[in-house]
């Protein structure tokens, strides 16, 4: 079990009023596993992605991620989490325009404390599994979006996570170079990583193993996608 | 954490916004500048007013009558009869830290040669004048002991009289009326300069016997010289003239005595003011360009709120972003100070070039104290006002940093 979660939920105090963003919410994803989270906007996907990627902690519950209980980890221990075993794609990439493809892959090994000749030879490798090694000098702006995505995958990649999470990565992207993203995580699937992808296309989510279904902060259904569109029907 | 590769990369960044960079930097540079340049100025000036000091001579000791009102005059009556010239020869026999002493005996009167004619004044002094006032001889010869045994009728210039009586011609060997007898210049003295309102040219100087004899009548003295074997004997010197001197004055204390000590000690003060004034100054301008480069830090936080959020997402400890901004503000204060300290240098050479022009013997003196502290101070700000923008972007939540707009 990759990860567990035992009645997490997450408030958030926005002046006098508390937000409940998640709300006492359960479930298991195995390694392994190519898991979408759908749900409306402001359903807390965003807040859930958030917490499995130990970008902030549960306020109740317990989080379990490879046996280490999240909630009670300290910032600098999260980072460490962050950097050796989890990989985001964001729907904008979020890649430094001042660097080349290549040194965008290479920052998290610069965080692990790599030296360069291992950094630049792990990122030029990550760069090579998205098809992009003739663009590795590149600057993000010399690149189109799908290009740009495909940057950031390797940028997941090159850390050799134990997930990858991935944030609505085609909703910036024309539908061409989106099914050639959806294509790529898939083929990332295959090779045995385990995926999340959160997104509200009910499409996207069809493709993968197993939907969890969010709304109002509550898992409503973490089931196979097609009782999940029976679900919707 | 590597901080050369965080160093490029915020040299990368600045010079990304090249404008803005170059700006913020500007404080520091005036900051930097303005210490090295002012420093350098006050130093020239210390150094030449002290060159100018010494050329005086440090460890000097000057006897003169004190001037005594009528009340002070009717109760000693009698007992004193003032500075006389044995004074100076006992004081020279008897005190062992008087290495050198010359008596002093100005002579007020009308001086002439050829057609060229001015009031002034003749110095009759000893041969140990011209060590005890660190006087060089140009041409000819010094006063002798000869001269002084023998009364004779000889004298010394300076610059500015040959300048007055002489003009072109070489006065070696010429004839001078000093009063209404005739001397002849055996010796030309080399510049010196003046100093506090005294020409130190606007010298002649002749036999202290010779004086004596023909111009005043009696041996009293305008003054006598003592020069002191060193500096820290001072003092003592100065306790050891005065007791000798009530002994043989009846205890009338009829004379004072003075010593360049306190004219070094003066000078010392004003320097020292300066050197507080403009040293505040400059002070006061490097915390401003802190403070500018604060404002720039907290704007460029801002504007990569996302940035640093998707570090941290990557792994970036709260250290590593601190370092990441720390660097960047440092690297602004670092080449803000290497500029700051090749301009201050051309300023400071600047100013020493004007500075001469007005006053000769002002220079500036590039002190490498002052550029270190320089470079220090730019560094201390750039890291002191950089400490508040790092840490702010260090405590940034990664999961809202990341969704910034």
């Amino acid at each position: 079990m990759l990860i567990q979660f035992k009645a997490v939920s997450k408030v958030y105090q926005m002046g006098e009023v508390a937000v409940h963003a998640l709300h006492q919410n359960s479930f298991t994803i195995d390694s392994g596993e190519f898991v979408s989270i759908v749900g409306p906007s402001g359903s807390g996907k965003t807040t859930l992605l958030d917490v499995i990627g130990c970008l902030s902690r549960p306020t109740n519950g317990c989080y379990l991620f490879k046996e280490e209980e999240v909630q009670n980890l300290s910032d600098r221990d999260l980072a460490r989490i962050r950097n050796e075993k989890i990989g985001f794609i964001f729907q904008t990439f979020h890649l430094l325009g001042r660097n080349t493809a290549l040194a965008n892959v290479a920052l998290p090994l610069f965080y692990a404390g790599l030296p360069k000749e291992a950094r630049m030879a792990r990122a030029r490798e990550a760069l090579s599994q998205v098809g992009l090694s003739d663009r590795i000098h590149h600057r993000p702006n010399q690149l189109s979006g799908g290009q740009q995505q495909r940057v950031a995958i390797a940028r997941a990649l090159v850390n050799n996570p134990d997930i990858i999470l991935a944030d609505e990565p085609t909703g910036n992207l024309d539908s061409k170079s989106g099914g050639e993203i959806i294509e790529l995580l898939h083929t990332l699937h295959k090779h045995g990583h385990t995926l999340i992808l959160v997104t509200h296309d009910k499409e996207l989510a069809g493709l993968t193993d197993r939907t969890i279904t969010i709304k109002d902060g509550r898992i409503i259904g973490s089931e196979d996608p097609r009782k999940q569109m029976e679900h919707f029907r | 954490m590597n901080f050369i590769e965080i160093f490029t990369d915020a040299i990368k960044n600045l010079s990304s916004n090249k404008l803005r960079s170059a700006l913020t930097m500007l404080g520091v540079i005036i900051g930097v500048s303005a210490v090295i340049s002012m420093s350098s100025i006050v130093a020239g000036g210390e150094r030449m007013i002290v060159e100018m000091i010494e050329k005086l001579g440090t460890n000097l000791l000057s006897v003169r009558p004190k001037k005594m009102d009528k009340e002070d005059r009717r109760n000693t009556v009698g007992r004193s009869k003032g500075l006389r010239y044995k004074d100076a020869e006992i004081v020279k026999a008897m005190i062992p830290h008087a290495e050198k002493v010359t008596p002093v005996i100005n002579v007020r009167t009308h001086l002439r040669h050829g057609d060229n004619d001015r009031s002034g004044m003749a110095e009759g002094v000893l041969e140990s004048y011209l060590e005890i006032q660190n006087y060089e001889i140009d041409r000819g010869r010094f006063l002798s002991e000869e001269d002084t045994d023998r009364f004779k009728k000889v004298a010394v210039l300076g610059k500015e009289i040959v300048k007055d009586l002489f003009e072109e011609e070489d006065p070696l060997g010429k004839d001078l009326k000093i009063g209404n007898q005739r001397f002849v210049v055996i010796g030309i003295l080399k510049e010196k300069g003046s100093l506090h309102g005294i020409n130190y040219d606007d010298t002649l100087l002749i036999p202290a016997t010779t004086a004596i004899k023909l111009f005043n009548g009696n041996d009293k003295l305008t003054s006598f010289v003592v020069k002191v074997d060193h500096r820290r004997n001072m003092k003592k010197t100065d306790e050891m003239i005065r007791n000798l001197l009530l002994q043989r004055h009846d205890g009338v204390e009829d004379f004072v005595i003075r010593s360049q000590d306190q004219l070094i000690r003066n000078t010392e003060m004003i320097i020292f003011t300066f050197r507080v004034i403009l040293g505040g100054t400059a002070a006061l301008s490097l915390m401003v360009g802190g403070i500018g480069i604060m404002n720039i830090m907290l704007v460029t936080v801002t504007e990569r709120t996302a940035e640093i959020g998707l570090r941290k997402a990557l792994g970036a400890s709260r250290r590593a972003v601190l370092a990441q901004f720390l660097i960047e503000s440092t690297a602004i204060s670092l080449f803000g100070g290497v500029i700051g300290i090749l301009l201050g240098c051309l300023m400071g050479m600047g100013f020493g070039l004007l500075a001469s022009r007005a006053i000769t013997g002002w220079n500036a003196v590039i002190l490498p104290s002052a550029v270190f502290l320089g470079f220090f101070f730019a560094m201390a700000v750039g890291i002191t006002f950089g400490l508040y923008p790092a840490y702010k972007a260090a405590r940034l939540d990664p999961a809202e940093a990341l969704r910034y707009q």
